[in-house]
């Protein structure tokens, strides 16, 4: 039970972050969505087996982590938390796509295999991406660049909603299982029988208490930040920001960098 | 100075919250209201800043609440929810203070003054940068007092300001309450708490005012108390206070 409670503190201690005063935290935040939304459009343009093309994008979340000063832990810990998605997702080309591609040292590598890998690595640059610009952005200045660069209003509220609902959900379910876990006499979690109903009533509950948040945000002027966000110009070290963080993914794109590194692969053939 | 005229607030399912009602309140003024649970006191402040729809005229130092003036009625009338928890939804106390002022266009030097003064006022400076879901009970309150005294409203309404607090935090939030000049509408059934803090009480029951007078004389009385489905404090602790 406390580790699931902890989950509530775990989801917003990376926004905690956001409010250091770091070369990366001092760029303007439009800068750093530009810079994040390309180099997760680089990332994805790969095919399914250039899984090698793909190991220079590791550069990006290494160096702006250590110039952000945050934790290393802190981002790979919620990785860890992306990964078994990303292998569910991936599994299925393990079983179905066994040709082989190469062999390494003598063991055979299947196309499968390597799909597998290029997918959840891919998966794992990406929302390591995401998760730095949360961690290096204020919240509010962050949807507040999203109004400035027209993104639909309808999606800027439901990303808000959304990230406040998440801790009330956590928050509520913690209360329910606990009360639940106190009357079972049991610790075993929730009676298959009981789970209709108690995910009604998780749903109902945390509803209402996402109501209750809301309100609280309409009475202090939520929705009025837009209408104040002065147009800040962009200094050189944006500029100079922006041309290395989508400069380089373009160039591992356009180039092969990977080429490189497979020269000094003893016993490589196809 | 706020004026209500003719206040009805009826719910989807046609629940009557409140009927009719009239009520004035002066500047400086520290009112309680008074009532059992389902008499109404939520919906009265929640209508009172445009969270729910009402009928009938309220009147905020000169501007008729309505839909173009809704925000400038909330800039002036600062909310204190009953739960903190559904109050304090930023990361960080700094953040959460910040809220209100930056969505009301201050400039970011300001804003950071105005945190650091309204923490250091309530003695919650500490607690800048920690998240609101590790503080206590108290602080939590405290803070989410803060968080409507760093927009410097001029009317202040509480829901319930001593739900969820120990004796220690209730006593402190009683002397912050007696030293804010705002004017105020507290909703309480704590009467202890009313008799100390408020100069008027007005007592609602099933969504109509029922009474309107000094404290002192109302939760005494126990049959008004009884009628209204609210304890009425024996004479003796009178002394005590």
């Amino acid at each position: 039970m406390k580790n699931f409670s902890s989950k509530v503190n775990e989801i917003y201690s990376l926004e905690q972050f956001s409010s250091m005063d770091t070369v990366i935290h001092r760029l303007h935040p439009s800068v750093k969505i530009t810079a994040t939304f390309f180099y997760i459009l680089m990332v994805v343009s790969f095919d399914r087996y250039a899984f090698t093309r793909m190991v220079p994008y590791v550069f990006y979340p290494v160096i702006i982590i250590a110039l952000a000063e945050i934790p290393y832990s802190l981002i790979l810990s919620r990785l860890l938390l992306a990964l078994p998605f990303t292998m569910f997702a991936g599994i299925s080309n393990i079983l179905f796509d066994q040709a082989i591609l190469v062999r390494i040292l003598g063991v055979s590598i299947s196309y499968g295999f390597v799909s597998f890998v290029t997918l959840g690595f891919r998966a794992l640059l990406c929302v390591a991406a995401i998760l730095i610009l949360v961690a290096t952005t204020p919240f509010t200045s962050l949807t507040g660049q999203l109004r400035r660069m027209k993104i639909p209003e309808m999606f800027i509220v439901l990303f808000e909603m959304t990230y406040r609902y998440i801790g009330s959900l956590i928050e509520e379910t913690t209360i329910m299982i606990i009360a639940y876990q106190l009357r079972r006499n049991s610790n075993k979690g929730i009676d298959m029988k009981h789970m209709g109903s108690f995910v009604g009533q998780l749903l109902i509950r945390s509803f209402d208490k996402a109501q209750q948040v809301y309100d609280a945000m309409k009475c202090r002027g939520y929705g009025l930040y837009a209408r104040h966000i002065k147009k800040v110009r962009l200094t050189a070290l944006d500029y100079g920001f922006l041309v290395i963080a989508c400069g380089l993914p373009l160039l591992f794109r356009l180039l092969d960098v990977s080429q490189t590194f497979q020269q000094f692969l003893p016993g490589a053939r196809t | 100075m706020m004026k209500i005229n003719h206040l009805s607030v009826i719910y989807p399912d046609k629940t009557i919250a409140i009927e009719n009602i009239d009520l004035i309140i002066q500047n400086d003024e520290t009112v309680a209201l008074i009532g059992a649970n389902g008499a109404g006191k939520t919906s009265l402040l929640l209508s009172i800043v445009g969270v729910i729809p009402s009928i009938g005229e309220i009147i905020v130092d000169d501007i008729l609440l309505d839909k173009h003036n809704l925000n400038a009625i909330r800039r002036r009338v600062g909310v204190v929810f009953q739960n903190p928890d559904n109050q304090l939804f930023m990361p960080t106390i700094y953040e959460d203070v910040a809220f209100g002022l930056r969505n009301y266009g201050v400039p970011e030097n300001l804003i950071e003054a105005k945190v650091d003064y309204y923490l250091k006022e309530l003695g919650i400076f500490h607690l800048k940068s920690r998240s609101p879901l590790k503080l206590s009970g108290g602080e939590k309150r405290i803070a989410a007092i803060a968080t409507i005294l760093a927009m410097e409203p001029s009317i202040m309404l509480f829901d319930e300001p001593t739900a969820f607090l120990d004796p220690k935090a209730r006593r402190n939030l009683i002397t912050l309450l007696k030293k804010l000049p705002h004017t105020k509408l507290i909703a309480s059934h704590d009467l202890a708490f009313v008799a100390e803090v408020c100069d008027r009480a007005v007592v609602l029951k099933k969504g109509v005012i029922y009474a309107d007078g000094t404290p002192l004389k109302m939760i005494y009385d126990k049959k008004l108390m009884d009628d209204c489905g609210i304890e009425a404090i024996p004479f003796p602790l009178k002394e005590e206070n």
